[in-house]
């Protein structure tokens, strides 16, 4: 009994022919050229066959005139199967129903799951607005990366949003700002020249970048603007490097003197309450002419407890004074050194200095009198607030 | 008479062609697979059907099949195919 598609389309029914003399209902059917399958002899006069439904009409036409009887064991295909769901309006109601209602229910948001908060009501109130809640419509809520960006824009007391839609359900898991911790200044900035220079290197980590390498700036120019292309300010902030240069003066005597120690030495100890010192040990006063001492204090301590008496180790070193006469390359050398610790103190320590020129010398009366030139690669940047009130400001400073 | 005549120049013509028996259009043919099935192509009409013989009518004569649970799996015009068990196929 094989059924094959085409017989399913069109349906087909098993049927027992009985009281059948002779084989006349057979006989007949094949006169006629219908298709029959799987003829079956049963018992004598009667026997089994299948036929497609089409052919039913000419089966019990044959039947009639054999007087012989038919009985339908089995029918199957599409159109017994349509034919059933006809007789079967509210069984194929609700399945329709139920489709539908599941459509429809599948619209709304059944489950929402807040996680890693103890206050999860003020992030309820916060997705309220933005139309997340059970029984909301799920079509008014925006993608989940959407959802996630405007969440952390309701609740800054949020470091990170994560948002998962899943079906019905949004689950949302949030992390909170550990209170106490520096918050990102968003006030909106542009950061300028604080001093005239090249621009070496352009390092915007927010904002745009409007100067290039090898521009030359002055003070108020904008290096990287806090305003977008778009229009919208934000917190501009970055670094910028330039090449500055700086002119120092430099005055250094030729001769200078230093100390040498001979090796010779006395050691007086001392006990000190606050300033009053008692004198304890070493009470010898040698001839020295030139002197350096050298002092170590120890506090005294009793177990744990600091006492307010200090052990004084006083060493007197015996001192020759040596005068040296530096030649003027050495001395050279040495006022370009200062130069640029000047410089470098100037800039706070994070420059670098680039090169050195020396733009006029003279020695004279035993002193070297120098201008030196100093190229320094800083930090030119510095940070000006953005007043919506005067865009003008900034742009006056660069003219 | 025309359709003898007919017959008759297409036997000869198979002859003096070598051309297959079978191909002709009006030759019954009986095939038999194993002793399982039997293909019988253009036959005229059943004669008998019973499980252990089924007699089937051919343009000239006819074809006895005997078995055991013999049965028709198809019928369609021009072509029978019988399913059982074949013990002997005999020309009368």
């Amino acid at each position: 009994m094989a059924i094959r598609i085409a017989e399913f389309f069109s349906g087909s029914v098993r049927v027992l022919v009985l009281k059948d003399q002779s084989r006349t209902v057979l006989s007949a059917l094949i006169a006629r050229g219908v298709p029959l399958f799987d003829v079956e002899h049963v018992a004598s006069e009667q026997y089994q066959l299948t036929l497609s439904l089409a052919h039913v009409k000419e089966l019990v036409r044959a039947v009639r005139l054999a007087s012989a009887k038919v009985q339908f064991i089995n029918k199957w295909g599409l159109p017994f199967v349509l034919w059933r769901a006809r007789r079967r309006k509210a069984f194929i109601g609700g399945a329709l129903f139920f489709v539908l209602a599941l459509y429809t229910l599948s619209g709304f948001i059944w489950h929402v799951e807040i996680e890693g908060t103890d206050q999860p009501e003020v992030i309820q109130a916060a997705l309220q607005k933005l139309h997340v809640y059970p029984g909301g419509l799920l079509y008014r809520v925006v993608d989940q990366d959407a959802l996630q960006l405007a969440l952390l824009d309701a609740l800054p007391d949020l470091s990170w949003v994560g948002v998962r839609m899943h079906g019905t359900s949004i689950y949302i898991r949030v992390i909170s700002r550990i209170q106490g911790a520096k918050v990102q200044p968003t006030t909106p900035q542009d950061i300028v020249a604080k001093v005239p220079g090249v621009v070496a290197i352009v390092l915007a980590d927010n904002g745009q970048a409007v100067v290039k390498p090898g521009q030359f700036v002055t003070p108020g120019t904008i290096l990287i603007s806090g305003v977008l292309e778009d229009g919208k300010s934000v917190h501009a902030s970055g670094i910028v490097r330039g090449i500055v240069w700086y002119r120092s003066d430099v005055t250094l005597s030729q001769k200078t003197t230093v100390d040498l120690l001979s090796g010779e030495h006395v050691s007086h100890d001392y006990l000190m309450l606050g300033k009053f010192a008692l004198q304890i040990w070493g009470f010898s006063h040698p001839p020295y002419t030139h002197e350096e001492v050298q002092s170590i204090d120890v506090p005294l301590k009793l177990w744990d407890l600091t006492l307010p008496l200090v052990l004084r180790k006083e060493t007197v070193y015996e001192a020759i004074p040596h005068t040296v006469a530096l030649t003027e390359s050495a001395l050279t050398a040495r006022g370009l050194q200062f130069a640029a610790t000047d410089v470098l103190a100037k800039c706070k320590g994070e420059g670098k200095v680039l090169r050195q020129n020396i733009l006029q010398r003279k020695l004279e009366h035993g002193k070297l009198y120098m201008t030196v030139w100093t190229e320094v690669l800083q930090d030119i940047g510095i940070n000006q607030a953005i007043s919506p009130q005067k865009p003008e400001t900034g742009k006056k400073i660069t003219g | 008479m025309k359709r003898r005549w007919r017959d008759k120049t297409e036997h000869m013509a198979a002859e003096l062609l070598e051309i297959p028996k079978d191909t002709l259009l009006h030759v019954p043919r009986v095939m038999l697979i194993g002793n399982e099935q039997v293909v019988v192509d253009n036959y005229k009409s059943i004669l008998s059907f019973e499980p252990e013989l089924i007699r089937i009518a051919l343009a000239k004569g006819e074809v006895a099949i005997k078995g055991t649970r013999l049965a028709f799996k198809v019928i369609v015009p021009e072509q029978l195919v019988i399913e059982g068990t074949v013990s002997s196929v005999d020309f009368h």
